[in-house]
């Protein structure tokens, strides 16, 4: 894997109600990183962090190799941002909102802007205070798409956009990639990851669960499900989350070939899926113990 | 800094949309008082003091949802805070040009009404944009370390708390006799020259200020 676009080391940042913790991954050029996690894990203060809209505590951000911190201004000409609510001047039409965004960009390209605004259904002459939550949206990844970033970080972008066009978004993004270029997206819609994502950084309170490959995650991660018997036995050890009922439980694993030596024709051994490691992992594991709910 | 300049531009349109009745207001105001000439000057000295913090607060007010959008733009913070003085700055100076124009309309309309503006009374008016400034450049730290809400409360509570501090001291005349030594000062170069120094020191305090409060900010 060859040096990341983006490094993040030891980040911290610490509000009164919550707390970053020491994140830490990288992210090379050529690949899209979906960031997932739960309400309130981090994800926007970290994505803010990258854009220095949060001053963190401790930890150092770097882009290309270079200190954010010190170089922000200038390298942000290469990073691209669409925050999870885009917010525009108000009462100011779509065109003069574009020329004064491009005015910073000195490799701006208006045929981009114009194929993407007739491609997303957006009028220039509309004013921005008559735009949805889901037309500002396409309206902030006309201005993220037009300026040749090399870094493109997007905050829950898919949020409020219908299926479809959040299909023919994703194609875009992963088109746009090459070897110069990567894309940190965070999500909720794990499904929108499970298709395009090449690395997934699973985030909950605050730190890192974990930072893959897809198919790392795909090749170690699993989940068992049988009946409660089997849990009297063996305990919750082992799970990186239970969920349980009446029935049964379900818990999810990090060592899915050793899950399946272990309960071996007792129960069912399956893949996790993103959504299976959001549900189960949950927010919180009590006391360092495996989350049951 | 020239797409700041316009970006603030694009709202400052929107402001003066917003505040056009309050600014015909304004200058009616401007025109029947330059027509009655009753009264001491410190009601206008209030006025425009308010009015100078409504135009300056709605326009903080105006960009502060769209904050952390400018934040993440290539500038530094300290250039979105020179810029912001830049524009009050300018504001002030269109302010001051309005009120002479106004002055000078008023002569030219009503020319046995309202006497051409004489030397006292364009110093007044500098008088009156210097007490301007001063307002302007203790108000826009508190925007800057807070937002504008809480900014416009702090600076109201701390204006009040040196209001009522300088009533207690000097009274109304002593304020009158403020505002006419400033009149005064103005008259003799030297003095005045001083005093816009000492103004644009405490600017350029108040912009340091702003520019660390902003540094530290979270969007």
């Amino acid at each position: 894997m060859s040096s990341p676009l983006l490094r993040i080391d030891g980040l911290a940042k610490r509000f009164p109600e919550f707390e970053l913790k020491s994140v830490s991954f990288g992210l090379p050029a050529g690949l899209l990183m979906g960031l997932i996690g739960p309400n309130g894990a981090g994800k926007t203060t970290l994505l803010k962090a990258i854009l220095g809209l949060v001053k963190p505590d401790a930890g150092m951000i770097t882009f290309q190799g270079r200190d954010l911190a010190r170089e922000g201004a200038a390298l942000r000409a290469r990073i691209a941002y669409v925050s999870d609510e885009p917010k525009f001047m108000p009462g100011v039409r779509l065109r003069t909102l574009k020329e004064v965004h491009a005015s910073f960009f000195p490799a701006w390209d208006e045929a981009r802007w114009k194929s993407l605004m007739a491609d997303f259904g957006l009028d220039p002459q509309n004013k921005s205070d008559t735009l949805s939550l889901g037309q500002r949206t396409r309206f902030a990844l006309t201005l993220a798409l037009s300026r040749d970033a090399e870094l493109l970080v997007l905050d829950e972008p898919t949020t409020g956009l219908d299926p479809a066009f959040r299909r023919e978004l994703l194609a875009r993004l992963a088109a746009t990639l090459d070897d110069r270029r990567a894309i940190l997206f965070s999500t909720h819609i794990t499904s929108d990851l499970e298709v395009r994502a090449d690395l997934v950084t699973l985030l909950r309170d605050g730190e890192v669960v974990f930072s893959h490959s897809q198919d790392a995650l795909r090749d170690s991660w699993g989940v068992v499900k049988g009946g409660l018997d089997l849990l009297e036995t063996d305990g919750s050890n082992g799970f990186q989350g239970l969920r349980t009922n009446a029935h049964g439980f379900e818990g999810l694993t990090d060592d899915v070939e050793s899950a399946r030596r272990r309960y071996e024709g007792r129960a069912l051994v399956e893949r996790a899926s993103l959504e299976d490691i959001l549900v189960l992992l949950g927010r919180r594991r009590p006391e360092g113990k495996p989350h049951a709910a | 800094m020239r797409p700041l300049i316009r970006m603030a531009w694009a709202t400052s349109r929107r402001l003066l949309l917003l505040m056009s009745p309050l600014l015909a207001f304004y200058l009616a105001l401007m025109v029947v008082h330059q027509v009655t000439k009753r009264g001491t000057d410190i009601p206008a000295i209030a006025f425009t003091c308010m009015f100078m913090l409504i135009i300056v607060s709605t326009f903080q007010g105006l960009t502060f949802d769209v904050e952390g959008f400018m934040a993440s733009l290539p500038v530094t913070r300290a250039q979105l805070v020179r810029t912001k003085y830049l524009l009050s700055f300018l504001g002030l100076l269109a302010g001051l040009a309005l009120t002479l124009a106004v002055a000078g309309l008023a002569h030219a309309l009503a020319p046995g009404r309202a006497a051409a503006p004489t030397p006292e009374e364009l110093r007044s008016a500098v008088a009156l944009a210097l007490v301007d400034a001063f307002g302007l450049f203790a108000f826009l730290p508190f925007v800057h370390a807070f937002e504008p809400s809480r900014g416009i409360l702090a600076f109201s509570l701390a204006a009040i708390l040196a209001l009522a501090a300088s009533l207690a001291g000097w009274g109304l005349d002593g304020a009158a006799d403020l505002f006419r030594f400033f009149q005064r000062v103005l008259a003799q170069p030297a003095p005045a020259l001083g005093l816009i120094g000492g103004l644009l020191a405490f600017g350029l305090l108040s912009l340091s200020l702003s520019t660390w409060a902003y540094a530290r900010r979270s969007f």
